[in-house]
């Protein structure tokens, strides 16, 4: 085990998986000789060359329509968006050629494309570097919606959605990347299975539910809660299609309070859907509704975005909220 | 994980493989009109171009081949040999991509494949087109994109496209869409030239959008009849030429160049491919003509008795 961060981690897994296999294929704006604007791919091009690393024109329609064509032949690509907030020139590829290959097909083809992309807030990028456009893809069948928030999840993680044989958006905490440190094996095969939730740390009066870099937003939430003498059981969702309902549901019938923490605008976004569902499966345990920390319904501001973010403070006030009710 | 084109089917000439090519689109324009299909892109006056095409290729290339039945069939150009035709196409551009991903997957792997993809010219104008072109001419991927032109403009728009050909550095070659054996030879020498040195080429098949569809059939029969019975149709290679001569309107008239004598190599290589010079009327090739190239893919496969029953097209 060592320490590492999460750009670290994914730089370990991808390392580790193109030794692994020779299908997979890393492609994308910046990602060869200059090792990523994030640093995620470096090494990766002196180890594996310009065939399987491979530094692309700056069109994202192109990077994920070319990323389909060389799954349907057989290799693996992990093409990256440099920014989440890039990945809109790609919408058509992804929602209707990606997500919609294998049914189109009638199972026969499938498109093992594993997008990674650094989404989110917090690195006064502006709009054009900071949204967390989650939801709109969480909203597409045929496409599964990866969050880590830690460096041992991001590896373990993206070794299984590269090996997953459906296309997946590994979506990246830009925030976190260098701050989130963690033990994580190094060159060492381990998977985290997708669709499988974490709890962070069990509490007994309020499920606080969250993912990505609001994670640690709300572990600085949870001793400000603890003073005001509410025990926080906190859970990182880590997959949102397909999330994890057992764990969700379960620890809302434990506590009979719920809190949903994203940072993406308020309207529409992803809490709005894990709320619309647990309060369909778990409403005869509810002592108080579902509350809700996110974003404003704003374009990503730039000068402002530490009163936009969701921070500690906001996440304490609407825990305080649910248990007053 | 791939569809291959049925391997064990008989080994048509170009000729049969337009006329079951034409059985096919006609089934599924008869199942549009009658309800069993929502819509369909037909294909008719193509033929020529897309079955010279596949000709043209060699077993294990690729083709990207357009026509979709929403409901689950797939109209399957018919081979010569086993090619790999991906039986999803998207009706968009974003296929030209694909192929160009295709192709950058075939470099990777090192192998000697070649990938075609049909396309009509309107798609030319969009994104996905030039980041396909674009892709393709960036990593010299082994891409034939071959442009179906049907417009009015036949030296206005092929221009755009040479242009654009240009500018990517991607060699074009122009050819009558009509005429399959010329289609073949085309994209045979292309496919050739790409698997000694690579790169993508650009391959525009003019078609007389003016020419009612059967008419263009009728040629393509004239077409394909043994040489000694017709006078040669039309075989152009290179770049648009602003003084051609006005296309003709009569059946089997030919662009500008009716009547001109063939060089005796290739009578001798289109007589090759007139293997069955008898008459064949789409019509009366029936169910099982047209099933061969109609294939069922998606969630709800059509099944060739259900269509017999229920059309009753023959």
């Amino acid at each position: 085990m060592s320490q590492m961060n999460i750009i670290q981690a994914i730089n370990d897994a991808l390392k580790l998986e193109m030794r692994r296999n020779p299908d997979v294929v890393v492609l994308g704006e910046d990602v060869g000789k200059f090792g990523g604007v994030f640093r995620a791919t470096a090494g990766l091009y002196d180890e594996f060359g310009d065939t399987r690393v491979i530094d692309t024109p700056l069109a994202e329609a192109g990077i994920i329509g070319a990323s389909i064509g060389m799954a349907m032949y057989g290799l693996r690509p992990v093409p990256e968006i440099q920014f989440a907030d890039f990945i809109y020139p790609a919408f058509d590829q992804i929602i209707n050629e990606l997500a919609k290959l294998r049914y189109r097909s009638g199972g026969e083809w499938t498109c093992p494309v594993t997008i990674r992309t650094p989404y989110g807030g917090g690195i006064r990028g502006g709009h054009y570097h900071s949204q967390s456009p989650e939801a709109l893809f969480a909203h597409i069948p045929g496409l599964k919606v990866v969050i880590p928030s830690s460096p041992y999840d991001a590896k373990g993680l993206l070794l299984s959605s590269i090996r997953d044989d459906d296309p997946v958006l590994f979506m990246e905490p830009k925030r976190v990347y260098r701050a989130a440190r963690g033990e994580v094996p190094e060159g060492e095969d381990y998977t985290i299975p997708l669709s499988s939730a974490k709890i962070i740390r069990e509490g007994r009066h309020c499920t606080v539910l969250s993912y990505g870099a609001m994670i640690h937003t709300c572990l600085e939430a949870v001793p400000l809660c603890e003073s005001d003498g509410y025990d926080v059981e906190l859970i990182d969702l880590r997959t949102l299609v397909p999330w994890d309902r057992d764990t969700v549901m379960s620890s809302v019938r434990k506590t009979g309070r719920c809190v949903v923490v994203v940072e993406a605008p308020r309207t529409a976004s992803f809490a709005g859907e894990l709320i619309a569902e647990i309060q369909e499966n778990c409403f005869l345990s509810l002592e108080s509704p579902i509350g809700r920390v996110t974003g404003y319904d704003t374009p990503f501001p730039h000068t402002l975005e530490h009163l936009y973010l969701p921070d500690a403070e906001r996440i304490r006030q609407t825990v305080t909220n649910t248990m007053t009710y | 994980m791939s569809r291959q084109s049925d391997s064990t089917q008989p080994n048509y000439s170009i000729r049969d493989a337009m006329f079951i090519l034409r059985a096919g689109d006609t089934a599924a324009i008869h199942m549009t009109k009658r309800g069993i299909f929502s819509f369909y892109h037909s294909i008719r006056g193509k033929e020529a171009t897309y079955c010279g095409a596949a000709f043209g290729l060699e077993p294990g290339d690729w083709m990207f081949f357009g026509p979709q039945v929403p409901q689950g069939g797939f109209l399957m150009v018919p081979t010569p040999h086993s090619l790999v035709v991906p039986t999803y196409p998207s009706p968009t551009a974003a296929r030209l991509v694909h192929a160009t991903g295709v192709g950058m997957a075939i470099a990777v792997k090192k192998d000697s494949r070649v990938v075609c993809v049909v396309f009509g010219e309107g798609l030319s104008d969009s994104a996905d087109f030039h980041a396909a072109v674009n892709f393709a001419a960036v990593y010299n991927t082994p891409v034939i994109f071959l442009a179906v032109v049907t417009s009015k403009q036949h030296d206005e728009l092929p221009a755009h496209l040479s242009h654009t050909s240009e500018a990517y550095g991607v060699p074009m070659i122009e050819v009558d869409g009509s005429d399959a054996i010329s289609v073949m030879k085309v994209v045979s020498s292309a496919a050739q030239e790409i698997r000694r040195h690579h790169g993508p080429r650009m391959v525009v098949a003019r078609i007389d959008a003016e020419m009612p569809p059967d008419l263009i059939f009728e040629r393509i029969q004239q077409a394909t009849q043994p040489l000694h019975e017709r006078t040669r149709i039309s075989h152009e290679v290179g770049t648009a030429s602003a003084d051609r001569p006005a296309p003709s309107r009569e059946p089997g008239g030919l662009r500008g160049l009716q009547g001109t004598a063939m060089p005796a190599d290739e009578k001798s290589e289109r007589d090759g491919h007139n293997v069955q010079p008898e008459t064949i009327e789409p019509e009366a090739l029936g169910w099982e003509w047209a099933r061969r190239c109609l294939i069922p893919t998606a969630a709800k496969p059509v099944s060739a008795k259900t269509i017999e029953s229920d059309t009753q097209i023959n």
